[in-house]
């Protein structure tokens, strides 16, 4: 399989108290075609940092390699609020990626949304409301539709379902599976849920400090780790989660 | 259930004193009951009579007309000023907050000069380079209104700039323009529309202050402020024509706060 | 001890009321631990909110009986209520954060409901609150007790608030969502505690929270509320190994599977 995505030593700097300090902190890795990589990690850990740094939103203090091999990765939130814009009608934020990339023309533009509406599962009337009628699985939704409009290969997720109510977390993931499998995507999936990361992905790292310190199956992972610090990880979620 | 009340009740005094300001306005375009200008001698300082509702001034003119043709006069100086504050307020707060860095930082040292300098001080100055009058005290009052208009537009832009959802358009591939016209400055109406209320506000107060000092619009055209300067002698003698202009600057101000305040509520 | 009888929370909003909370009962002995699960806007934190005294009175309509002590905390006065907060009845919150007074030491924070309720000076304070910090399992605490809350870790500042609460030993602690703003070592830290905590002293724990699975661990009996109702109530293990309603099933399907 294809590389479609290799980080190799990254660095991001920030400044902190006027010391020097590195969110992310000499990170490798690469994602392939068509697989799900997790990214689990407490918070302050870098992961965050990590993702925006791969998709150019933070340039400054970026120091090592990021080779894409395909179009634009595209990036889902955790709080789907917040990355709607509040003044625009679901159509329009639709439309928006295809009139960004030009060479569209009114009607294909039209009929590119509906396909993508039934794909994520929203009805055709949602197209002249505004955000805030909607609700935040359903924003959700058109969060991830607006992200694959411009049909990217990877999709980097951060925490996409930690702000929504359990029940619709789980229609998240499904949807989520289904277009991984149906559009053979690639999903770079950030959670600090261990949980969902085992269930969706195929691979997984564990960060901590800007460094990721555990990186394999998951299976390798979860249950024989080799870092200490995944250790407590996993202990802290077996007492979380299992009762004694 | 409290809060709703008076929230209404502020909106409809609002929409009422506004209202009638309006009618003021329309009227002192299309008809005055007299010629606001025409001096008579007989009249001089008469009171409040059926023919002449506010009384007559110091030269015998008709001071409800005067007053409908100064409303109309103070409400082009503030809405005028308003205007030119807000365009070149809302262009430069939202260049500042949008790219930051070395710009920002300059552009707003300026706005911090220009703010600590007192805006009378500021307005006198540039009147006495370029003469008194109407357009010169527009000109005047605009560039003293447009640092408090950058400065909020800034803040609003600076809020927008980092939500996610201006990263998703960046990811899309979006322009810097496509991104600060068609994503960010729809976003700032709600903050322009009270800002531009609170800031007509502060106009008709400063258009008020500058004719009163005489630096506003020429006699004998009138407006609030000069007549209130005006009727300042005969204060003692003949309060009435300082009571009316006084009480519509009132009325003026009075309207468009609670009208700000209530669209400030409205979600 | 604590005997909640069909309450009820209504709030009017011009011609429309919207029913928060409808006909909850609960029960509650010394030393029990109680779960409420449910989603957002099911009405579980307007409950526990209700049950510490902390709603306010006017734009609220409330009817039902809760029943603390042998006192109807609903319509008993103002002031036999201030005795009871804080005293009798402590509650913590999700985010630590908001619920500390940021310009207040540690020491002075925890100190709080001493300061109140009781008419110790200012040495026996200072120990009872020493004490206290020690109890939630925190190190150096003379030095947390001189420092301010932005100054401690998500986790550090969950146990001062834990140690706030417990410090007058109350017969009941309202846990809101106490461990969701926390990462997941912390979170089972602050499990443990709050067992050890029933388990040392018999305090009686209402727990919230919308995640299920950790509500099964810790909790004897759970209730279920979706939309203000009470959908399904009874032991934990009963409801989650046979959930009766279609809705208990729905939101147990929904837990992630673990792979624990």
């Amino acid at each position: 399989m294809e590389n479609v995505l290799e980080v190799k030593d990254l660095y991001v700097k920030f400044k902190k108290d006027k010391k020097p300090f590195y969110a992310v902190d000499g990170v490798s890795f690469e994602i392939k075609e068509g697989e799900i990589l997790g990214l689990a990690g407490e918070s302050g850990c870098g992961k965050s940092s990590l993702s925006r740094a791969i998709l150019g939103i933070i340039k400054k203090n970026v120091t090592g390699e990021i080779i894409h091999y395909t179009k634009r990765p595209q990036m889902v939130f955790q709080d789907p609020a917040g990355s709607l814009d509040p003044g625009k009608r679901i159509g329009f934020i639709l439309e928006e990626p295809l009139k960004i990339q030009g060479g569209f023309s009114k009607e294909e533009r039209a009929a590119e949304v509906m396909n993508m509406l039934h794909l994520v599962d929203l009805p055709e009337e949602i197209l002249n409301r505004f955000p805030d009628e909607l609700s935040g699985g359903q924003r959700q939704r058109v969060c991830i539709a607006a992200a694959l409009m411009q049909k990217p290969k990877l999709l980097i997720a951060d925490e996409p379902v930690s702000a929504l109510d359990v029940t619709v977390q789980s229609q998240i993931l499904e949807l989520l599976k289904k277009l991984h499998k149906e559009l053979n995507l690639s999903v770079l999936f950030i959670s600090h849920d261990l949980r969902v990361v085992y269930n969706l992905c195929d691979r997984v790292m564990v960060m901590k400090s800007g460094k990721i310190v555990d990186m394999g199956l998951k299976d390798e992972v979860f249950f024989n780790p080799k870092d200490p610090y995944t250790r407590i990880l996993m202990d802290a979620a077996r007492t979380k989660y299992v009762k004694n | 259930m409290e809060v709703n009340k008076n929230k209404r009740i502020k909106l409809i005094l609002g929409i009422t004193l506004t209202g009638i300001i309006f009618i003021m306005l329309l009227l002192g375009i299309i008809k005055t009951p007299y010629d606001p200008m025409e001096m008579s001698s007989e009249l001089k300082l008469t009171g409040a009579s059926f023919k002449h509702i506010m009384g007559c001034d110091q030269f015998g003119r008709d001071v409800f007309s005067r007053i409908l043709v100064g409303v109309k006069e103070t409400l082009i100086v503030a809405g005028a000023v308003v205007l030119i504050g807000s365009f070149f307020g809302t262009i430069l707060g939202t260049i500042t907050g949008y790219y930051g860095g070395i710009l920002d930082e300059i552009l707003m040292r300026i706005t911090d000069a220009v703010l600590a300098f007192p805006s009378i001080l500021l307005c006198l100055l540039i009147i006495s380079l370029l003469g008194g009058g109407r357009n010169t005290l527009i000109l005047a009052l605009g560039i003293a209104f447009i640092p408090s208009f950058a400065r909020i537009i800034r803040g609003e832009v600076l809020k927008i700039r980092s939500l996610d959802y201006i990263y998703s358009v960046k990811l899309f591939g979006a322009s810097d323009l496509r991104i600060i016209f068609i994503h960010i400055i729809p976003n700032l109406k709600k903050v322009l529309l009270s800002t531009v209320l609170i800031g007509f506000n502060n106009a008709v107060l400063a258009e008020a202050g500058m004719s009163y000092l005489g630096m506003g619009v020429q006699p004998p055209m009138p407006s609030l402020g000069r007549m209130l300067s005006e009727a300042q002698t005969y204060i003692f003698t003949n309060p009435s024509i300082a009571l009316f202009p006084g009480l519509i600057i009132v009325m003026m101000i009075l309207g468009f706060s609670l009208l700000a305040d209530a669209v400030s509520d409205l979600k | 001890m604590l005997k909640v009888t069909d309450l009820c929370i209504k709030v009017h909003e011009k011609t429309t009321t919207d029913t928060l909370v409808k006909d909850v009962d609960l029960y509650m002995d010394r030393g029990d631990i109680l779960g409420i699960v449910g989603e957002s806007g099911s009405g579980k934190t307007m409950t526990a909110l209700s049950i510490a005294g902390l709603l306010s009175r006017h734009d609220m309509e409330k009817s039902g009986e809760i029943e603390f002590e042998g006192i109807n905390l609903l319509n008993v006065e103002r002031r036999v209520l201030r005795k009871l907060q804080g005293n009798e009845i402590s509650m913590i919150f999700q985010e630590p954060l908001n619920s500390l007074n940021p310009l207040r030491k540690i020491g002075w924070l925890v100190e709080e409901s001493l300061r109140i309720h009781t008419t110790l000076d200012k040495e026996e304070r200072k120990e009872r609150a020493l004490k206290a910090l020690r109890d939630v399992e925190l190190d150096n605490v003379e030095a947390i007790y001189e420092s301010y809350p932005h100054e401690l870790s998500g986790g550090m500042r969950q146990r001062v608030m834990i140690a706030a609460a417990m410090i007058i030993e109350p017969k009941l602690l309202i846990a809101d969502e106490p461990t969701t703003a926390l990462d997941v070592t912390i979170q089972a830290e602050i499990v443990e505690l709050l067992k050890k905590i029933n388990r040392e002293r018999n305090t009686a724990i209402l727990f919230i929270s919308h995640d299920l699975s950790l509500v099964n661990t810790l909790c004897e009996n759970v209730i279920v509320m979706q939309n203000g109702l009470v959908v399904e109530s009874g032991k934990c293990s009963d409801i989650f190994n046979n959930p009766q309603e279609e809705y208990t099933k729905k939101l147990i399907a929904a837990i992630p599977k673990s792979p624990f």
